[in-house]
């Protein structure tokens, strides 16, 4: 019986050291622009998607979130043709900014934000 | 050739029919306090490698023994070690009372192996043979094998990280080494660059033992270059009633942080065995002596089991089965970091003995060694641009079938064996900065293959004052790949090789002759002559450039590569002496023809694909290298408390002719000069280490004092633009205390006095330009638990 106990102590011991906190919240952040907007981003099943957002105000937000795990690679991108408009890209990590680009009156340029997500 | 296959065969053929005496060794081993027979004591020669079990009166007899000096080793659990040295004479049977002194009768396992621990620093063969036990691992705070053998007399490593150092025995390194697991079962590890060497595949608290065998001579276990590592994993026991054991391990190390722990459950009876066992590893970054942090943490894993059964008397079945786990494994001074690796070993082995005056055993060994490689750069800067991911497998699969067979008092090993090894994988890039996240696949291995197939024969023989040892392989290998053809978007296609071009084969011989004349009691003579071939391997085949060298150079593999021979001679001295302690000095030559290494490739002729790297290097065979050195090792005698112990060893290392690349003021090759008797790269500088034990409380406290002295490394490669290494000291402490059979404690301080030092051998950290520095002062202690 005591070899049991003793056992179980150090199978409980072993089981406790373990962990699992490798995923994080993504957030793909838009804004600032003033105009259409071809926005590219790898999605949450890894896959690039394309949509065109169509900005009136510099208030207008676009975003999309999902779980990932650390190591992924998180990429948006982001490209006007109104030589008035502008844009800011931002990847957002549990809510806190990773990386973020700009451009302002830059038409046909990619706004690219892309990166690992750090383990 | 012709005239030394001749000499080898005669000298055979002489000793197997030499006349001599044969005599036998028999005795009576008794409690010397109680005077009572003392049963299941373990009498062995380790000359002629003959052993047996005293029965219930406490006697023993060894028969068939040739005339001559031997040492007679007498082991029990509960008793402390000893050593006879004797004379058999022809016919003689000779008599011996061996009293076990009952003062220390408490003795435990860490005592007793520690005596095989002196005892193995004189090597038995006439070549230089050590072995490492498993107290060594215990009163090491190591976390793998690599860093474990760092602790040996002239075994050095090669580190890129927390783990995964690669070890390098007297300057031999990489294929020129030939690493196996439990006699026969070989790994090929995945990453090109060498993060996951065989030896980092198995967890050092499985392993039981080690057996180091310097030189191109052991020849039974495979093609032998410069060494042949054997790393025996914890024993399958057959138990005269049910049993159940549980061994558990809990293990801290400060400044990296780490914990390790261990559990396994073996038991069994007369008929079946098993044993299971698990192990954790979770290690952090470390800090160096100057308290700057080292990205170098690890986790690690492994589970596994093994089950085998006794299905008649002296014939043994059994199959083991192992799972390892490596994440994230941080390797700074590397392209990239290990993210993942599975790997799986699997082995199935038999074992029969015979009481058959010619038919000494049988044992067959079929295995699989399957690793799954993953690594990347997400933790370089260089992964702001351009991410890149490999997924490699690696496939090691193959069987080996051994015989020994009795001649009088000889014993020839016969026997063949078989590998096969396959190799996939490609590097995936994707240029996170450019529009729609192009991604581009370059295979790093394109179905790549090699075959070799053995046959071997060790014949060992002892008549009156000599020992004799000769052993000869035949290697037929052979290796071949897909085509492999690269493209860049800017240049198209830039390397091509045609399947037709590629595939190559070779035969190999080795072969070599030892033999050890005793010239009294106390002192031996041993001299060892040998040549080792081995085919090229994976990397120097068939690599699509990748900076794999210790230059920043892309390497292109090389399928027209002849194989690489080592022709070494071993001269040793040995002294045994009761009163004086044990000495040995040994001093070896190599010369290494058709000698591998690199050589430059004008960008006329193929443009590197990494970034940053000077160019490309193709790997080639260089012409005549030579190696030379000395070991040295002083134990003092096993009766005193205080025990010291000296190792010392250097290598020096020359190639003929190379050729060094010249660098102009903008950091750019410019061309080639020539270079005569050029360092050899990647040599470890003199060394010795001194140590001091000290038993207390009966032995059941051993405190040890442990100072590593270094020299400074200024022989370097001047066509690999080497850096020099200056010297350094460390000290540490350790100690092992057992409480009970069911508790004992190890623990210690490594760099007492926090010292900052690299080892030369270690690479330099990637995008800097200082070293990888070892880690600073670190505490540690590890609980082992056993019921």
């Amino acid at each position: 019986m005591k070899k049991i106990i003793f056992l179980l102590l150090i199978a409980i011991a072993i089981s406790s050291c373990n962990k699992d906190d490798t995923e994080v919240d993504v957030t793909y952040r838009v804004s600032k622009a003033y105009s259409a907007t071809s926005v590219s981003y790898i999605n949450d099943e890894g896959i690039m998607s394309t949509d065109t957002v169509y900005f009136d105000s510099g208030e207008d937000i676009w975003s999309y979130s999902f779980n990932v795990e650390k190591g992924e690679i998180v990429y948006v991108s982001a490209i006007y043709a109104d030589s008035a408009s502008s844009v800011t890209v931002e990847v957002l990590l549990d809510g806190k900014i990773y990386k973020s680009g700009s451009s302002n009156n830059e038409p046909g340029k990619y706004v690219i934000v892309s990166g690992t997500i750090p383990y | 050739m012709k005239q030394f296959i001749l000499s080898f065969i005669l000298l055979v053929t002489v000793n197997s029919g030499f006349s001599q005496g044969i005599g036998n060794i028999r005795g009576t081993i008794i409690d010397s306090l109680t005077m009572q027979p003392i049963e299941n004591a373990e009498i062995l020669i380790p000359k002629v490698g003959k052993a047996t079990i005293s029965d219930a009166n406490g006697f023993f007899e060894i028969k068939n023994i040739a005339s001559g000096y031997y040492k007679v080793v007498i082991r029990h659990l509960s008793y402390r070690s000893k050593e006879k040295n004797v004379e058999l004479k022809d016919g003689q049977s000779l008599n011996l009372t061996i009293l076990f002194s009952q003062e220390i009768k408490s003795l435990n396992e860490f005592i007793v192996t520690q005596y095989s621990e002196r005892e193995n620093l004189i090597s038995k063969l006439p070549y230089i043979q050590t072995t490492m036990v498993q107290s060594q691992i215990k009163t090491s705070s190591a976390g793998g094998i690599g860093d474990f053998l760092r602790s040996s007399g002239n075994i050095s490593g090669i580190r890129k990280g927390g783990s995964g150092i690669d070890p390098v025995v007297r300057g031999f390194k990489f294929s020129q080494l030939n690493v196996i697991t439990d006699n026969g079962q070989k790994i090929e590890g995945g990453c090109p660059n060498r993060m996951d060497p065989a030896v980092s595949h198995l967890d050092i608290e499985d392993i039981k033992r080690i057996d180091i065998y310097k030189g191109p001579y052991a020849l039974r276990y495979g093609p032998n270059f410069g060494g042949t590592l054997n790393l025996i994993t914890l024993s399958q026991k057959i138990y005269d009633n049910f049993t159940i054991n549980l061994d558990a391990l809990m293990g801290f190390q400060g400044n990296w942080n780490g914990i390790k722990e261990k559990l396994s459950v073996s038991g069994g009876n007369r008929v079946f065995f098993f044993g299971l066992s698990g192990n954790y590893k979770d290690y952090g970054n470390y800090k160096d002596g100057s308290g700057n942090e080292i990205n170098a943490s690890y986790t690690k894993y492994n589970y596994g089991g093994y089950i085998g059964m006794k299905v008649h008397k002296n014939h043994t079945i059994s199959f083991k089965y192992d799972e390892s786990k490596g994440r994230n494994v941080d390797f700074p001074a590397l392209p990239m970091d290990e993210r993942k690796d599975d790997t799986r070993l699997m082995s199935l082995d038999y074992k029969g003995t015979f009481d058959n005056a010619l038919l000494d055993f049988i044992t067959f060994k079929v295995y699989d060694s399957d690793v799954k490689h993953q690594m990347d750069n997400k933790e370089r800067p260089v992964s702001d641009t351009v991410v890149a991911d490999s997924d490699i497998s690696a496939n090691n699969k193959g069987l080996r079938v051994e015989t020994g067979i009795n001649l009088n008092s000889a014993i020839l090993y016969a026997g063949v064996d078989y590998e096969n090894i396959t190799k996939d994988g490609e590097r995936i890039k994707s240029m996170i900065l450019q529009p729609g996240l192009p991604v581009k696949k370059e295979k790093l291995w394109n179905n790549a293959l090699i075959r070799n197939t053995g046959i071997f024969a060790q014949y060992s023989a002892t008549f009156a004052s000599w020992d004799v040892v000769a052993a000869a392989r035949v290697d037929v290998n052979y290796g071949t790949s897909d085509e492999i053809v690269i493209f860049t978007p800017m240049q198209g296609e830039i390397y091509r090789y045609s399947t037709d071009s590629i595939s190559f084969g070779f035969t190999n011989f080795s072969f070599n002759a030892g033999a050890t004349k005793h010239l009294n009691e106390k002192f031996a003579i041993s001299l060892s002559v040998g040549s080792g071939t081995r085919s090229p391997d994976m990397v120097e085949r068939f690599i699509i450039l990748l900076p794999v060298g210790y230059d920043k150079f892309d390497y292109l593999g090389n399928p027209k590569l002849k194989p690489e021979t080592n022709n070494q001679i071993d001269l040793t001295f040995k002294f045994t002496d009761e009163r004086f302690g044990l000495m040995q000095v040994n001093g070896f030559y190599s010369l290494l023809n058709n000698y591998i290494t690199g050589k430059r490739l004008p960008p006329s002729v193929q443009k590197p694909l990494t970034k940053g790297v000077l160019g490309v290097k193709q790997f080639y065979n260089a012409g005549n290298a030579r190696m030379r050195g000395f070991e040295f090792v002083y134990a003092s005698p096993a009766r005193y408390r205080l025990g010291v112990s000296f190792i010392a060893a250097l290598t020096y290392g020359t190639i003929d002719n190379s050729s060094r690349y010249i660098i102009n003021d903008q950091g750019q090759v410019t061309g080639d000069e020539e270079i005569v008797n050029d360092a050899l790269a990647e040599i470890p500088p003199f060394e010795a280490t001194a140590k001091l034990k000290y038993q207390l409380f009966d032995s059941k406290f051993v405190p040890a004092v442990e100072i590593r002295m270094v020299a400074a490394q200024n022989h370097i490669s001047q066509s690999q633009y080497e850096m020099a290494s200056p010297g350094f000291v460390t000290a540490k402490f350790y100690f092992n205390y057992y409480f009970s059979k069911h508790f004992s404690v190890t623990g210690g301080v490594n760099n007492i006095f926090n010292n900052t030092y690299f080892e030369h051998l270690n690479r330099n950290i990637i995008g800097e330009k200082y070293e990888l520095y070892e880690p600073g002062r670190s505490f540690w202690i590890n609980l082992y638990f056993k019921i």
